[in-house]
């Protein structure tokens, strides 16, 4: 566990309209980038406030940084930076007043980042935080995050507002600086291909649940399309394999591992391949967040989970 | 950095009650002199008065003051914490890596020091006055009534504290706070009318101590004093308790 940068057995949360974490076991490997991806109200950031302590868990527990969650939360804190999605900080202090108030709370706080990444992200650092524009109001969020000398930086939706330029060279930043150190991003997103260029690792959440969790690297060169011409598909018993669409006698599959096998297997019972391709992070979140939602058009409603790939 | 924070949030309205407090002082001071100058309207009103001076600060200080720093500690009270979770920015805040008792003591300690701060310089401003206008200079003792009206303050500033944190809110949190008070205020009036029952109150306690304080009054209420000192302190540890099991 102690390895783990963030680890959690069975969390739980729930409000009185809405399960929104529902069992959540996640694995987090230490210096390494991790995309926690989902669509709006998939349960991410309930989960990021139940690891920060700004909510409790109904069920489960989990460790940040080895630390307990609930039980040793100062110490957590102390060694975790916060981007959170609202990026709202005092409207009546400056930049520079924000960085002095923040600044104390840190043992870690480092001046040279302050001036570095202001620079580098161009921040008017004596305007008053309430008249920036979003993407300021983010860059902002992002220096006091960056300066903070964090072991683990957990960014909700940490992309707010920013322009291509600015984006560009904050993901290079937490490759270059943060990551390079040995330090953790999680980045919580639904902008796939952000997350994409940077991240080692991936989790996919829907309806609070984890779908999928796993290197991206493993998940690219493991997920493939098979798209097949024949008859009744139920009749497939390939546990790695998902009937995601099908449309008159041609059925499409998502496969998470041994495409091939699953085609031959296919083939055996009759049915023409028609192409086995390579999937994207975008093509995969789709097809199984499309997969879970009962509400899409075609779909069951059934819950059709895609276990976790072991952690190695 | 807290406290910077809390200091810088509440500035305004603390200088500006650091300047109106004593004014109205001075001027209630003006208004009574003139009063207690008509002994026919005193000796209706205040027949059992010894002194003008004394007279003068227990109804300034214990009274007109009394009431002002309730007002003035109720809407201070509503720019603390509890602002926070209006504003948004309470995530911001709740992870710094402070316990979240931190967050309530601190800023109970700053808004007090605010409070008592003003209150000082309100009865500094009211004995100053007294000097000039009546050509007396008492004893240094009357400075004192700074004591009861900083606890009085202290105590209405914890209730509309903890009353924004139960809230989520400033402007809700001092309009519970204000109808808390109201009722307070003349509960304790009522109850004595009707069933001739003394109800403690805290508005009671301040002019209570500060009749003490100048001579008037006998007995200093050790009891109101314990009491309102508990109930001072009753408030951050409700908010504390509150704010720890709080999701945000």
């Amino acid at each position: 566990m102690s390895d783990m940068a963030i680890w959690t057995e069975k969390l739980v949360k729930t409000y009185p309209d809405v399960r929104a974490v529902d069992g959540l076991n996640l694995n987090v490997p230490r210096g390494v980038v991790y995309g926690f991806l989902g669509r709006n109200g998939a349960g991410k950031s309930s989960t990021i406030r139940i690891l920060l302590g700004l909510a409790r868990p109904t069920e489960g527990h989990g460790t940040v940084l080895g630390f307990p969650i609930g039980r040793e939360q100062v110490a957590i804190l102390e060694r975790t930076a916060y981007v959170s999605e609202s990026k709202t900080l005092y409207g009546n202090l400056t930049p520079r007043e924000l960085v002095r108030f923040t600044r104390g709370f840190y043992p870690t706080w480092s001046d040279q980042a302050v001036r570095k990444y202001s620079q580098l992200l161009e921040i008017p650092m004596d305007r008053h935080f309430s008249k920036l524009s979003q993407g300021n109001r983010t860059k902002v969020c992002l220096l006091l995050a960056l300066s903070q000398g964090a072991d683990l930086l957990i960014l909700d939706e940490p992309a707010t507002g920013l322009d291509p330029v600015v984006l560009d060279e904050f993901l290079r930043i937490l490759v270059q600086d943060v990551v390079s150190d040995g330090k953790t991003v999680f980045i919580s997103s639904h902008q796939l291909s952000d997350v994409e260029q940077i991240a080692d690792w991936v989790g996919l959440i829907d309806h609070g649940r984890l779908l999928l969790e796993a290197r991206l690297d493993d998940i690219k060169s493991e997920f493939r399309w098979v798209t097949a011409a024949g008859d009744d598909p139920t009749q497939t018993s390939f546990p790695q394999a998902m009937l995601v669409a099908s449309e008159g006698n041609f059925h499409k599959y998502l496969v998470k591992s041994g495409a091939e096998a699953f085609a031959a297997q296919l083939s055996r019972q009759g049915a023409t391949i028609a192409e086995i391709s390579p999937m994207s992070l975008r093509e995969i979140f789709l097809a199984l967040v499309r997969k879970e939602d009962p509400c899409t058009p075609g779909n069951v409603g059934a819950t059709v989970a895609v276990a976790s790939l072991p952690i190695s | 950095m807290y406290a910077w924070k809390c200091w810088r949030d509440s500035r305004g309205r603390v200088i500006t009650y650091l300047i109106a407090l004593p004014v109205i002082c001075v001027f209630f001071t003006y208004i009574n002199i003139g009063f207690n100058k008509n002994q026919a309207l005193a000796r209706t009103f205040a027949p059992d008065v010894a002194h003008a001076w004394a007279n003068n600060c227990a109804f300034v200080l214990g009274s007109c003051a009394s009431l002002f720093t309730l007002i003035w500690a109720l809407f201070l009270g509503a720019s603390s914490l509890g602002e926070e979770f209006k504003e948004k920015t309470a995530e911001f805040l709740l992870v710094r890596p402070r316990p979240r008792s931190y967050w309530v003591w601190m800023g109970w300690s700053v808004g007090v020091g605010e409070i008592s701060v003003t209150v000082f310089a309100a009865v500094a401003a009211t004995f100053g006055a007294l000097a000039c206008f009546t050509g007396h200079v008492p004893s240094w003792r009357p400075l004192a009534i700074a004591l009861p009206l900083a606890l009085g303050g202290a105590v209405i500033y914890g209730m509309t504290c903890f009353m924004t944190i139960v809230a989520r809110s400033g402007r809700e949190g001092l309009s519970y706070g204000l109808g808390i008070l109201v009722i307070h205020l003349v509960l304790p009036i009522a109850v004595s009318y009707y069933w001739k029952v003394d109800v403690p109150s805290v508005l009671g306690f301040m002019i209570g101590a500060s009749k003490w304080i100048v001579g008037i009054a006998r007995d200093f209420p050790f009891g109101s004093l314990v009491l309102w000192t508990a109930v001072a302190l009753v408030f951050p540890f409700a908010s504390q308790l509150l704010l720890q099991r709080a999701d945000v």
